[in-house]
């Protein structure tokens, strides 16, 4: 059964180069011919058409200025398209901030019943889920702190914490991921899939496209408020990638070396074992660095993580981790399996952790090897 | 089952959808209230010295040298008024701004719009109390008594709070589009306050202007008021033509926010 349907959606907007208008303006509009009405069209969506199934994920993909926001922006309300019309089943929840309407004077506690209120959320249901929210915000004992003292990742918690809880039956949600650390981010996907998991509709706009083939089975994409490919998120991001020439490319570039440790050679190894510079979006692949170390006096961890950058946002995208033991050796080689959803380029970082006996890390060492 | 399509024309306000978002009219009226008295530390102090300190500098004005005929003592006749116009005015500058410091809301989250500036509205409302908790006072004073008709005195405090929502929401809409109406808002209401009978009787104003007089919806408002505080009869013509007034100011103002709600998002 299909919840959100979209048809000949379109949505012009004018764009008035001139300076602001004013009250004046209009007046002497009136009577005088006015010089400075050059007006540009833009035309942010053109006749958009899909639909959404019940419990469906649907991920929205396109470059900057490809018109997911305005998209979204339509099927939430807050503006009103310029053709076509929209047909949407149960309540809607958008997400396209997280925070929004927060007032700094205010308490944590205040903000929660505001936010929620904003958000489209009952009172009674607000006390209801109210320990629920505080407990997952982990923002306890400043409750009653106005949030204008709250460090930026406390504001965020409590933030996405209220907006977690909201419990609409279609789900909207614009990149808020790009913000706060790895570890909030993997929160926030770890709700959506619940959510969506639950049997909600919800519609994500991201250009994190790996987080998009983890909870996504539907995805749309847009490339000049046109549609140009609707179906499976699998061939959307195959398209997404095609259309901007994002083929993922490597090169070896220059490796940052610690002093005590240095990278004698970064190979990318495809599945077939063999040495390339290029790897299909979505296929494993593995990268072996060779590695020269003056000094291992004891075990050493090494844990590889890798950040992807993509359209400008750079996440965290899969962390992979292995050991490798490398007592009372010189040179030591490491093979790191891989599987990385499109990307363009690649920065590894290598992260060292120097185990002594049992004491946890006396030191962090950081390598980049770049493959642009 | 929802429908969205393009704009819906214009005059027609959602009660209903007004209704079923009324806890955000709430919340939004108890930000605004909570912020103004948090920030401040004397923002309730603020509240009573307004109305004190105005009626002051009016009766060292105008009782003595002016002579104007007032039924009770003049600072009581001009508190009077000025409890409601303070209100009004305090309304209508705040509602004028509400939207663009509620931008990040606009932007972001679908709510009927209209809510924004009536809570603006309402949260004004909280300082009128302090305002009549001091005219409760200056009557004691003066020893008035207060008589029958007090009660209808809740009629003109709710026609004033119709006029300040109405007029607050208008100027609210067009300071989205006209970005130079902030300045003309302050003038406008100096103009407002002088044609109001505030400092000044009704009685002062020649018979063949008295229609035009009336017409401003403060007219009736306010004589409407000190009748029913003060025992003495009403003025209905008068108070009638302010109320014909108002309606039609009223559906102005939600014509011209009908017309421009759709676009908020977009022009803000």
């Amino acid at each position: 059964m299909s919840v959100v349907q979209a048809e000949s959606l379109s949505k012009l907007y004018l764009i008035n180069d001139a300076r602001s208008y004013s009250f004046r303006d209009a007046l002497s509009g009136l009577f005088f011919r006015r010089r400075t009405d050059v007006k540009r069209r833009l035309w942010a969506l053109k006749d958009i058409g899909f639909s959404v199934d019940e419990g469906d994920t649907l991920g929205i993909i396109g470059r900057n200025g490809a018109g997911k926001s305005t998209l979204l922006k339509i099927l939430s309300r807050i503006t009103k398209p310029t053709k076509g019309s929209v047909r949407i089943r149960g309540r809607v929840g958008s997400l396209l901030e997280v925070g929004t309407g927060f007032h700094s004077e205010l308490s944590g506690r205040e903000n929660i019943y505001l936010n929620g209120a904003i958000l489209g959320m009952h009172r009674s249901e607000i006390d209801r889920k109210f320990d629920e929210i505080v407990a997952f915000s982990e923002i306890e004992e400043f409750l009653d702190t106005p949030v204008k003292h709250y460090s930026s990742g406390m504001y965020m918690r409590l933030a996405f914490s209220v907006a977690a809880h909201l419990e609409p039956e279609v789900l909207m949600v614009d990149e808020v991921l790009a913000v706060g650390d790895a570890i909030f981010q993997n929160k926030c996907l770890g709700k959506m899939d619940e959510v969506s998991r639950s049997g909600r509709t919800v519609l994500f706009v991201s250009h994190n496209l790996g987080s998009l083939a983890q909870i996504c089975n539907k995805g749309l994409l847009l490339h000049k408020g046109e549609l140009r490919s609707f179906g499976d998120i699998r061939t959307t991001i195959d398209d997404y990638l095609t259309m901007s020439g994002q083929e993922t490319e490597f090169s070896i570039g220059q490796a940052e070396v610690d002093p005590d440790l240095n990278i004698s050679g970064v190979r990318v190894i495809n599945r077939s074992g063999c040495v390339t510079g290029e790897v299909p979006h979505d296929e494993e692949f593995y990268v072996s660095i060779d590695l020269n170390a003056r000094k291992f006096r004891r075990e050493r961890w090494f844990v590889l993580r890798c950040s992807t950058n993509i359209s400008g946002a750079c996440l965290r995208n899969i962390a992979v981790s292995e050991s490798c033991s490398a007592a009372h050796r010189a040179t030591t080689k490491c093979d790191f399996a891989f599987r990385v959803s499109s990307l363009r380029r690649i920065v590894i970082r290598f992260l060292f952790r120097y185990f002594a006996s049992m004491a946890i890390s006396c030191r962090n060492c950081l390598i980049s090897a770049l493959l642009t | 089952m929802m429908l969205i399509t393009p704009k819906r024309g214009w005059l027609r306000l959602d009660v209903r959808e007004v209704w079923n978002y009324r806890e955000l009219l709430y919340f939004l009226t108890w930000r605004d209230i909570k912020v103004r008295y948090k920030q401040t530390a004397i923002g309730i102090t603020w509240a009573v010295l307004q109305p004190v300190l105005t009626t002051i500098i009016f009766t060292a004005l105008f009782s003595r040298f002016a002579g104007f005929e007032t039924p009770v003592p003049y600072p009581l006749f001009v508190l009077s008024a000025l409890a409601l116009w303070l209100f009004v005015h305090t309304s209508v500058t705040t509602a004028s701004t509400s939207f663009v410091n509620y931008s990040n809301l606009v932007t972001k989250v679908y709510f009927p719009r209209i809510i924004v500036p009536v809570a603006g509205a309402l949260a004004s409302l909280f300082d009128l109390l302090f305002s009549l908790g001091i005219l409760i006072v200056f009557m004691l004073y003066f020893r008035v008594p207060p008589t029958v008709n007090l009660p209808i005195a809740l009629l003109f405090i709710g026609l004033a709070f119709i006029l300040a929502t109405a007029v607050g929401t208008l100027f609210a809409a067009l300071n989205i589009r006209f970005r130079d109406v902030k300045f003309a808002l302050p003038f406008l209401l100096q103009v407002w306050m002088i044609a109001s009978p505030i400092f000044y009787p009704s009685s002062v104003v020649p018979d063949k202007w008295k229609t035009l007089f009336a017409l401003n919806p403060m007219t009736g408002i306010i004589e409407g008021f000190r009748s029913s505080l003060f025992g003495t009869g009403f003025d209905w013509q008068t108070i009638g033509t302010s109320i014909v007034s108002l309606l039609v100011i009223s559906s102005v103002s939600l014509y011209v926010f009908g017309l421009m709600e759709d676009d908020f998002a977009d022009v803000i």
